[in-house]
């Protein structure tokens, strides 16, 4: 079963191996990630951040959709990472049982693209136009979209921010 | 409730409250003293006991000083025998505060405080003799 999917810049770290793993129960991490897998160091740095009892899996986009629609995955509550809206939709295009898709922190780092300013949905999520229609056709799929970077924050609806 | 008390020298403690809610969030539970080089230890004193003077019989605290063996620790072992919801850990450190923020209401303190200790020190490591325990491990398993 399907926790959620953080989409987050920095994949794993403190927020969501430790508060949110903890928060939502989950056993398994599952990083949905085409680049990642060549990057060895960065793999080893990432599983660091995951807390004992939990286990972290580095996985293409489409290995990850393979995995999450075996019916023998729905014994585990899994948590889904991924750096990108467009990885999101992805999984969410293939697999539509999520509950939830959650926007940690995403977008502050090259603030610009093409001199144009990213708009700034919340204190943490910065989106460009692409970024914009991609998570307009994530809220289509009918999944509830929300911006929260810990639990103990309130969460904002995406669709009442993003114009 | 479940309160919280970091006591250091200096701003260590206050650093990593700091820390904590950079990476938890707000924690309006925990209450911090840093001992300063003007001050005294009656500083620590007098805070945590007004602190438990105003426990219910419902609250559990939880103290943490910077290392065994300082003042900081000594005086706050003190509180110790003043009743049975009120513990004391050493060795500060993020992940042993951030395993008492996060655990649940229903857990015993003995098991979270358990769990805080083990946490504390598995955070410990030389990086570069990181073993990969799970590399290439099964999913199903």
């Amino acid at each position: 079963m399907i926790s959620m999917i953080r989409v987050d810049d920095r994949l794993i770290h403190g927020q969501v191996a430790v508060v949110w793993s903890r928060f939502l129960g989950v056993d398994r991490i599952v990083v949905a990630n085409d680049e990642i897998l060549e990057n060895k160091t960065q793999i080893m740095a990432l599983k660091m951040a995951v807390p004992a009892g939990i286990k972290p899996f580095f996985i293409s986009i489409e290995d990850t959709i393979k995995l999450l629609s075996n019916p023998k995955s729905d014994r585990f509550k899994i948590l889904v990472v991924v750096n990108k809206p467009e990885d999101a939709l992805k999984v969410l295009k293939e697999v539509p049982q999520i509950p939830l898709v959650n926007l940690g922190n995403y977008g502050r780092m090259n603030n610009y693209q093409n001199d144009v300013k990213k708009q700034q949905l919340s204190k943490n999520i910065f989106v460009t136009n692409e970024d914009k229609h991609v998570l307009n056709e994530l809220m289509e799929t009918g999944v509830k979209v929300n911006i929260q970077a810990v639990p103990a924050e309130s969460d904002i609806q995406l669709k009442d921010v993003l114009k | 409730m479940r309160k919280i008390v970091l006591a250091s020298h200096g701003l260590f403690a206050k650093g990593i409250k700091d820390s904590i809610e950079m990476i938890c969030g707000k924690q309006p539970q925990i209450q911090v003293f840093s001992m300063l080089r003007e001050d005294t230890t009656e500083v620590v004193y007098s805070g945590v006991n007004d602190i438990i003077e105003n426990l219910t019989d419902n609250d559990v605290l939880v103290m943490i000083s910077d290392f065994p063996g300082g003042s900081i620790n000594t005086t706050l072992m003190s509180f110790l025998e003043r009743n049975e919801n009120i513990h004391l850990l050493t060795g500060l450190n993020i992940m042993m505060v951030m395993e008492l923020v996060l655990a649940n209401q229903e857990e015993t303190i003995e098991s979270i405080k358990e769990r805080a200790v083990m946490s504390a020190k598995n955070s410990i490591r030389d990086v570069e003799k990181l073993v990969e325990t799970e590399e290439g491990g099964n999913f199903y398993d």
